[in-house]
């Protein structure tokens, strides 16, 4: 195709031919801009075909995304080296998209002649605004003629995804959490009594060919005879939780939105139960896409929040449906601002979990407004939450920012009282 | 390189200038205060302050002259603009950065050379003549139903054909290079096909005059209805 200055030329040299074969007519100057047009018109035609001989292999390039896994509102730096693999030099222009990510430092292009073997880098630093999954790209390049009249678009990598995973609170501060809880009365199931969460032992047993090194039991290997000896543990008291997330667009209120600050607290609290051996299901409800996962042990942590960062928000959802599917879970956690559910269905909803011996929280964030209007809208919102209440009996209201806090409390309390 | 190259594709227009301005009676200085002043603002930074002061001091001055009814020094400087115009464009043309602005420049500053000098040649010597019948050539463009806007009396032939060829050449090295000469093989090959282009308008112009226009425009207009098919956007 023709760049900018290509295609100006192009007009430019048509109509001076138009004006001087009608208008003003003087053969020299008739022929000299005939001359021209022929000259700029055949040069367009012979470059656009000699650039459609390059290949998407003629070049070679890399992509880095350091870190690896970013965090929300962190910026990460992003690396991209086009390298020259055809046998000439090419003028070309590197162009890298951002997708829904903020430039933070750096250019996005580079404008550099590639010899042979030559390396074009780009590098720049920017910031996802929140949670979700995050495309960058395509990343073009654009090899122009020696005299920019001519180019073409060669698109290297379509889009590459990053994944901005729920950010975790390392460290949750009970204090928070605690005034939240202590009035709770809280019941379930869990069948150690003695040693909550943690491994029991059961036996020592010969060493097979493909269980792990860290199960073996050094000492009494190394007691008897050459034989290899490993300790079998139990894993009791493993609770089975279930998180109900209210995905609708309702909980995009907020910056960070709503929405995100229950994933991040969810993905942080899952990962402290999952490290205590427990199994955690996360339901999306009123999702674009609704799904579940299911993660048992600390190595599924990983597809955990591989689901939870691919999270939007949607419109609606069945509630009564998904309650049905709520069967056979200790713990069921329902978070979120609940637009779509009325005091009657939670009620029942918290009734029949606990009919199956569960237990049932439900849990709304509040936002915490600095302004006037805010401040407003969050007493309408305590008054609709004072409603829900009246019919459903216990909601746990909490501020944004100490939801972490109160599920990882929630969590121990709930460990304790099964122990 | 490329400012020689280019000074050289911009000859024609200024020989026409040059050849016109030879013909000019120049006894009203105001035309010499015209021209210079015109040619030195449109120069480099350094002399365009000298420039901006020689515009609109005897602008002002001549106005005034021409209020109190003395007419002839604001004729005298008129005309040393519309000499001057030429040189202006051939001046921005030489400092054009774009292609399309070197064609273009080339093109205004050889047709209105072209006009200037039809005039002058036709023995309108006197700033006030070449003004008068400057504008009535123009305005007379658009009020008769004629379509060669080039007058009668046109600038040697010969002189302008050759150097015009020349120019033609430079102009084209010159309108693609950017600060280095660089001649690829396309960029020969594409000269070669509006040589032989050329050759063929030539060789009408000579014995189907009546057609050459018509050949040339239907030629010009072919090629870039196919440029345009060729070289549409599409995603590779």
């Amino acid at each position: 195709m023709l760049t900018r200055d290509g295609f100006n030329l192009v007009v430019a040299c048509f109509l001076m031919s138009l004006v001087t074969t009608t208008v003003i007519v003087y053969p020299p100057l008739t022929l000299s801009l005939f001359a021209v047009t022929v000259f700029t018109l055949s040069y367009a035609l012979m470059t656009a075909r000699h650039l459609k001989t390059l290949k998407p292999t003629d070049f070679a390039f890399s992509r880095k995304v350091e870190p690896s896994q970013p965090r929300p509102g962190e910026p990460f730096e992003v690396y991209v080296s086009v390298t020259n693999k055809a046998s000439k030099p090419l003028n070309v222009t590197v162009v890298d998209g951002l997708g829904g990510l903020q430039l933070v430092q750096g250019m996005t292009s580079v404008v550099k002649l590639l010899k042979p073997g030559d390396v074009a880098e780009l590098r720049y630093y920017v910031r996802p605004p929140a949670r979700g999954v995050y495309s960058l790209g395509p990343l073009a390049i654009k090899v122009a003629d020696d005299y920019g009249v001519c180019c073409r678009y060669i698109t290297l990598e379509k889009e590459a995804k990053v994944l901005v995973r729920p950010a975790l609170s390392e460290k949750p501060k009970l204090l928070e959490g605690v005034k939240w809880v202590q009035a709770l009365s809280v019941s379930g199931t869990g069948s150690s009594v003695k040693y909550g969460a943690d491994d029991v032992f059961r036996e020592i047993t010969e060493h097979q060919e493909g269980q792990p090194l860290k199960s073996i039991d050094w000492r009494r290997t190394a007691r008897d005879d050459g034989e290899i000896y490993v300790r079998k543990y139990d894993k009791l008291n493993r609770l089975k939780v279930l998180f109900l997330i209210d995905c609708t667009v309702s909980n995009t209120v907020g910056k960070p939105s709503m929405l995100d600050t229950i994933i991040s607290a969810v993905a942080s609290v899952s990962r402290a139960m999952l490290e205590k051996g427990d199994v955690v299901t996360v339901r999306a409800l009123g999702a674009l896409e609704p799904d579940s996962y299911t993660a048992a042990g600390a190595r599924s942590f990983e597809g955990l929040t591989r689901f939870l960062t691919w999270l939007k928000p949607g419109y609606s959802f069945d509630f009564l449906k998904e309650i049905d599917k709520a069967k056979g879970f200790d713990a069921v956690f329902l978070l979120g601002r609940l637009s779509f559910v009325d005091g009657g269905q939670l009620k029942n909803a918290g009734e029949q979990v606990r009919r199956h011996g569960g237990v049932f929280f439900t849990v709304i964030p509040v936002l915490e407004p600095d302004d006037g209007i805010g401040r407003l809208l969050l007493q309408l919102e305590m008054s609709r939450i004072e409603n829900l209440k009246r019919q459903a009996g216990f909601i746990s209201v909490v501020k944004q920012h100490e939801l972490p806090q109160y599920l990882s409390h929630l969590h121990r309390m709930l460990k304790a009282a099964a122990s | 390189m490329r400012r020689l190259i280019v000074a050289a594709a911009l000859a024609p227009p200024i020989v026409i200038s040059l050849l016109a301005l030879t013909k000019v009676n120049l006894s009203n200085y105001y035309v010499a205060v015209g021209i210079v002043s015109l040619l030195l603002i449109s120069s480099t930074d350094k002399v365009k302050w000298m420039g901006v002061g020689l515009v609109y001091i005897p602008a002002i001055y001549t106005v005034g002259l021409l209020l109190t009814g003395v007419v002839k020094p604001f004729l005298g400087l008129a005309s040393g603009y519309i000499l001057a115009a030429p040189l202006v464009l051939a001046i921005a043309t030489y400092s054009s950065g774009t292609a399309a602005g070197m064609v273009s420049g080339y093109f205004s500053s050889y047709t209105t050379a072209l006009l200037i000098y039809g005039v002058v040649a036709a023995g309108n010597v006197t700033p006030e003549t070449i003004f008068v019948n400057l504008v009535r050539n123009i305005v007379g463009f658009f009020s008769r139903d004629q379509i060669n806007l080039v007058p009668q009396e046109t600038p040697p032939y010969m002189l302008l054909a050759s150097l015009t060829a020349l120019a033609t050449l430079a102009l084209m090295l010159g309108m693609l290079t950017r600060k280095k000469l660089v001649v690829t093989p396309v960029f020969l090959k594409a000269v070669v096909s509006s040589v032989a282009a050329v050759a063929l308008g030539t060789v009408t112009v000579y014995m189907f005059p009546a057609v050459t226009s018509l050949l040339l425009l239907a030629l010009a207009a072919g090629l870039t209805v196919l440029s345009a098919l060729m070289l549409r956007d599409r995603d590779d």
